[in-house]
């Protein structure tokens, strides 16, 4: 099998590292304000909408094709790989993991640790 | 009293007879602990046990989810089964161990406290449950047999991770 090349974003959130593929991503922003209304995956993981304290740096990560951006406390990073750095999760993850959108898994070989490939489409 | 080789290979030969000469059917089971609970899973539904190995957790997941684990370049899902069998929570140490099972639908690993052993066991001397099982432990045995003066109880290990899929433990 040919190994492709990917280009991918990646986002630490609490003590996890979230991916998603960098072309769906339209800009990252730190230009948030109270009134910004995003996804959040932090803590509890569940998709919200909230507005953001002014006290704390915040990040916006806007895609393309949707209304709202993901909130992040932390700075993205791009990230390029292979593919035969990306892993098919087994069915009971997807049957219980509440991670929205989780797609995939794939191996940050430089950081020793896995991130979880999000699909941002489904965070709608 | 002096034996000769000859009285010994005998004796011997007497004995393996005694064990050779049950030609009914068997099944092979791998008995573990739970918990302080001793249950058997059949052997036909267990891959591997494995040697301890790094799991690492994933997100928003429950507790019984323990994470993930490469194996051999495959992503393998480890689940802890105690509170689906309302059992205390597995806690992790030199014992404990993971075995990779593959049902009809459904592969992962399964968290056990101890691998205790794996036997043959005559199919004929497997027990129908009795009616007095516990409600929460009823639709996951599918027959009881007894090991060292211990009754065990053989899990319905596909009915278990079904259950599980759909969200129950």
């Amino acid at each position: 099998m040919h190994t492709h090349e990917l280009s991918l974003v990646l986002c630490p959130i609490s003590e996890h590292l979230i991916a998603i593929e960098a072309s769906h991503i339209a800009r990252l922003s730190a230009q948030t304000t109270a009134d910004t209304l995003g996804y959040s995956l932090d803590g509890s993981f569940k998709q919200a909408t909230q507005g953001v304290s002014p006290n704390t740096t915040q990040y916006a990560l806007y895609f393309h094709h949707l209304p709202l951006p993901l909130l992040l406390s932390q700075k993205t990073q791009f990230y390029s790989c292979t593919s035969d750095q990306l892993y098919v999760l087994p069915t009971l993850i997807s049957h219980r993991c509440q991670l929205p959108g989780l797609i995939a898994a794939i191996y940050v070989k430089e950081q020793k640790r896995w991130a979880w490939v999000i699909n941002p489409q489904k965070l709608a | 009293m002096n034996t000769s080789v000859e009285q010994l290979l005998s004796q011997k030969t007497e004995m393996t007879h005694d064990i050779v000469n049950v030609d009914q059917p068997v099944i092979k089971v791998v008995i573990v602990q739970l918990g302080q609970e001793h249950f058997a899973f059949a052997g036909h539904f267990v891959q591997e046990i494995l040697a301890p190995l790094t799991v690492t957790p994933l997100p928003n997941t429950p507790a019984s989810l323990e994470g993930i684990i490469n194996l051999r370049s495959h992503i393998e899902s480890v689940i802890q089964l105690h509170t689906l069998l309302h059992l205390d929570p597995s806690t992790i140490n030199t014992h404990s161990q993971i075995l990779i099972a593959q049902t009809e639908q459904l592969r992962t690993g399964i968290r056990v406290d101890r691998v205790c052993d794996v036997v043959d066991i005559i199919e004929s001397s497997l027990m129908t449950p009795p009616s007095s099982l516990p409600e929460h432990l009823a639709p996951y045995v599918s027959a009881l047999f007894t090991r060292d003066e211990r009754d065990i109880a053989l899990l319905a290990l596909d009915t278990l991770l079904a259950d599980y899929a759909k969200g129950l433990g």
